[in-house]
Formats: C-alpha cells, structure tokens, sequence
C-alpha cells in the first residue's frame, strides 16, 4: 500500500548532524535521503546552510521542525513559517514534518515538545492550524507523534485515534515514530501493537526509529543509542500495513560514526524487506494451499 | 482558580508555569502562578495517576529537562565563560539569566543574545569585566559564524584607487566580521580554554581590539596591535580612511607606520575579508 497522495517512498535515511557534516561532503556516502532539523538552518548564513545546499543538489532532504507550536493556543508564527517556507524551497523538500505538541504559549519557547490534551477541542485548534499552516507553506505538512511522559484527565481519546481524526480532519499525512510508541505505550500503559494496528497506514508518509533509555521508572525518548529490538519489532509489524514507507533513524546524543549511524538505516532497509518477502511468502502459501479446493470446484 | 477540566489555553499557561519554575515540580505546582489555574490539591484532577510514577515525579520528567536545555544551549555559544565560571557558577548563571531573558525565539541559538549585557550587570564588580568581555568575544565568534556569506572585496579595485581618492574612501565590513575592544585577559581565557589548559582569571591592563572573521566556514580569531586595531576600528565603524588615519595619528602622535606598513596592512585586511566593498564619501 502507498501513502494515499503517492508521496515518494525516499527509501532509508539518517538525520543531517554537525559532526557528519566533513564525512558526508567528502565521501558521499550513499545515503538514500537526509533529514534536516528544520531550525538548524534558519537565519545563518554559515557552514550548516553551505553544507545543506551541497547536499540537497544531489540527495533528497526533508524538513522536521520542532518549534512550529502546533498545538499551542497561541498565534501561529506567520515570521517562522515564512522562514521555513523559504527554506524548504531552498532544498526542494518533499514535505515538512513537525510534531504533534505545543511548545510554548505567552511568547516564550520551552523547546520541549510538551503533551496535548487529546480530545474534541484540541482536535479542532489544531486541525485548523494544519490546513493554515499547509496552505501557507504550500507543500504538505506531515505530523509526528511525541513521546510522552504524563496523560491528561481532559483525554477523550487514545492517541491512535486521535491521529487518525486529526490527519483525515486536516488532511494531512503522518510521520510515525516506532520508538515514540514505544516509549509512550510503556510511560503509559498502552498496547503498543494495538496502536500500531489502529495508525491509518495510509497516511503514514515517514518512519522514525530511534534509541531510547531506560530511566527505570519511565523510558526517555533519548536518542542516544541503537533501535531496541521491541521497536524493531514494532517497525516490521506497522511495514506489513505500509507496504515500504520513507525511514529515517534518528541519532542526536553520543552521536557514532557516520557509518554507524547509516549502518541503523540499512537495518531498517533489512528489516522491511524481510518483513515484505515473508509476507509475500505466507501469501503464496496460503494461495497454493487454496487451489486444490479451487480446481475441485473447477472439476 | 479555573473550573475543571480546564479550557486548552488555561491548561498551557498552567503547565507552562510548572515547568519552568527554578525550583522544579514539585514546588511549582504550590506556587502562586499555578494555583491561578489549579489548585496543587487537584494537580492529580488534571494529570493523569499511573502506577510508576506520582504526577509530581511525571510533570518533573519535563521540568527536570528544562534547565538542562538551557543551560546545554547557553554552554554551546559560550564554552569560555562557562569554564570561567566552573560549574555551579554557570549554573547559576543561566537559571538567574533565564528568569530575564526567557527564550522567545524559534531557536535556542537566539537564547543567550542578552548574555553580555547580562552579565554586565551582574556579579562583583571586581569581576564583571572579564566575564563580560568574555562573553562578548563568544558572541561576536557566533555571530561571524551564522553571518551571510559576503563576496570580499576585489584587492584589484583597491588598488586603483588613486592616491587623491584614498582619504575619502569608506570600507563596507563583510558580514562575518566583528572587532571587539576588550580586556586582554578575556582573550587569554578563549586561548586558554582552546588549548586545555587552566583558565586564568585576570583581566590584563588596558584593552585590545579582536578581531573575528571567516575563511572557507571556518571562524577565525585575532588580536591586534595598538595602532591597527584603532585604524581597522575606526574603519570598521564607517569612518573614511582619511579620517581613520587621522585618528590613529592623533592617538599615536610619535609612532605612525610607514605608508608601506599601511599598504602591508590593508593588502592583509583585503585577503582576510574583513571588508566587502568600497564606498567613496560623498
């Protein structure tokens, strides 16, 4: 299954990282796509938009942003969204993503991408604040799922649901991180594979997978280390919704060597394709273990 | 006090307020900026009660990273000060400058723009200089790195200026470039914090002028002497070169250079990029 606008499946990707930055310009290394920290590389005019540019002239590079304060009861930030809008012309990014939060209201930024209560108000402000903000950006805008460390009483819904309402509300894609629903279905209790299978697979346009970190209480949505196998196994179970779908392995603290790092991606690459093959496998069988039945009738 | 469940708008000034108290959930939640909103008796009618962690413990996983953030933010754009300061004083620093100067940008790397003001209005006076000249060295490195990207002037029209025109020329400053006149410690704690070693804590006598610039990306720093730094800071502020020269002179009434040391200096300034163009003076 395709995403529903036929968006292109960009295939495995790792995020664009200061300390790759000499790596990549001299070795070129052959990375399917790269993803760009939205803000990285607004208002400068140094080595981060240089080293951008060379890369956006011959791999594809999406935007993810995380002060777009979607969520947020204040005013959208019509300055930044121009910002980014001419940025992503810039790259010729395919889409935009930013996350499902708020980040700040009364003017001030706490850079964290903080919980929203998921029920019918918020589903209307922020519904209608994707359409402005695609409309303005005239390219679409996919939305990632947070982790999360608390709930909120005012929830009428499950964040599964409440995705797919926003999405087909506004109209918009999703950017699923796997080690996000992971992290938060163990914060909170939920099923993870339930959620994976509830997610309107047809919208999923991007893929994260990430490290996390046992806190022993709660897991942190760290970034800092290899996919565990339960994400992994989370990744295989929503590609056998998806079909192949755009991937991207985030590695933002105790960043490894490039290689390393691409290595993760390649993982990902693996591990759809084997998920796909025994699909297609365990289809056949079932086909073939069909036909006699078939050719009965037949006869 | 707000009716519950509490209207979105409500609810974020609420949670906002917690988190970004100095003193953590726990105390936030009792404060007077959040019980306009809720009562800390009620706190487990907005957050949700799970086994594994109390609501205080769950609103702390996020008031916990917010100071971290900052202070990592901060501790990026001025890796000097912070080791001039050690780490609790740094600490301090940022949570004191924090409450100020909140971040109001879409990017932390805004968030310590106010810092040398800052800083120079706080702390012993014995010590303020240093800290603040330190600082705005950091600054000054920063904001040469994210400058637009400038073409440098032509060394060829620089010489066709002919001898008659030179006293009304102005230089146009390249993007990525700054001149800071500072207390020569200040530079002795960037070295000193470059090459790993101890940092030392005196301000020097007198003042230097540093300057900041850029070359294939990559942000470079030096200290001039008296009498260029004056000329290149007089240049550098729009004055005319005859009227740089002037200046220089007057401060420097028994040491002019030669006119060879002049042009020496001004091939050097061209081929660094301190400048991006020529204007004559009306």
């Amino acid at each position: 299954m395709a995403n529903r606008w036929n968006l292109p499946v960009l295939g495995y990707g790792i995020g664009l990282r200061t300390v790759h930055f000499a790596d990549i310009l001299d070795r070129r290394p052959a990375i399917d796509f790269y993803e760009a920290i939205t803000e990285n590389f607004l208002d400068t005019g140094g080595r981060p938009i240089h080293v951008l540019d060379r890369v956006a002239e011959r791999t594809p590079v999406v935007l993810h942003g995380v002060s777009l304060n979607i969520g947020s009861t204040a005013p959208l930030d019509f300055a930044y969204l121009a910002k980014v809008k001419q940025l992503a012309r810039r790259v010729n990014a395919p889409w935009v993503t930013d996350h499902l939060c708020w980040t700040g209201v009364a003017g001030r930024n706490t850079h964290d991408l903080l919980p929203l209560p998921l029920n019918d108000e918020t589903l209307e402000h922020v519904a209608a604040r994707v359409r402005t903000v695609q409309d303005f950006l005239g390219r679409p805008l996919h939305l990632e799922n947070p982790s999360s460390y608390l709930e909120l009483t005012a929830s009428t819904m499950g964040e599964a649901e409440f995705l797919a309402r926003l999405t087909e509300k506004a109209d918009c894609g999703l950017l699923l991180d796997v080690n996000n629903v992971f992290v938060s279905s163990f914060n909170h209790g939920w099923d993870a594979e339930a959620y994976i299978d509830a997610i309107p697979a047809d919208r999923v346009v991007q893929v994260h997978l990430a490290g996390h970190t046992d806190k022993g209480t709660h897991l942190l949505d760290t970034h800092s280390d290899h996919v565990r196998d339960e994400v992994w196994t989370l990744y295989e179970r929503l590609v056998r919704r998806t079909g192949l779908v755009t991937t991207l392995v985030e590695w933002d603290d105790d960043i490894p060597a490039l290689g390393v790092v691409h290595a993760e991606a390649l993982m990902a690459r693996d591990a759809a394709a084997r998920t796909l093959r025994m699909d297609a496998a365990d289809g056949a069988t079932a086909a073939s273990a069909a036909e006699p039945a078939n050719e009965a009738v037949a006869a | 006090m707000s009716a519950l469940p509490l209207p979105l708008a409500e609810f974020q000034s609420w949670m906002q307020s917690v988190l970004v108290h100095p003193d953590g959930a726990e105390v936030a939640i009792g404060a007077s900026e959040a019980r306009r909103f809720v009562a800390p008796e009620s706190v487990s009618d907005v957050v949700r009660e799970r086994d594994g962690l109390a609501v205080a413990e769950r609103l702390q996983v996020y008031a916990g990273m917010y100071p971290l953030r900052m202070r990592d933010a901060l501790r990026s754009d001025y890796p000097a000060l912070a080791e001039l300061l050690g780490e609790q004083g740094f600490e301090k620093l940022v949570a004191d400058y924090v409450a100020v100067h909140p971040s109001r940008s879409f990017t932390l790397a805004r968030l310590g723009d106010h810092l040398p003001e800052f800083l120079a209005g706080c702390g012993s006076p014995r010590r303020r200089g240093l800290r603040t000249d330190v600082a705005r060295l950091e600054q000054a490195g920063a904001q040469v790195f994210d400058a637009q990207e400038t073409a440098p002037m032509d060394a060829e029209a620089l010489q066709a200026i002919s001898a008659a025109d030179w006293p009304n020329v102005r230089l146009r400053p390249a993007a990525a470039f700054r001149l800071m006149r500072v207390r020569p410690g200040a530079v002795d704690v960037l070295d000193a914090v470059l090459e790993g070693n101890p940092v030392p804590e005196r301000a020097g006598r007198g003042r230097v002028e540093v300057a900041y610039y850029r070359k294939d990306f990559v942000v470079l720093r030096r200290t001039m002497g008296p009498f260029d730094g004056s000329l290149l800071s007089s240049l550098a502020a729009g004055e005319t070169i005859g009227s740089a020269l002037e200046r220089a002179a007057k401060s420097f009434p028994r040491g002019f250079p030669s006119g060879e040391i002049l042009s020496g200096w001004f091939a050097e300034w061209t081929r660094l990029g301190l400048f991006s163009g020529i204007e004559r003076a009306r």
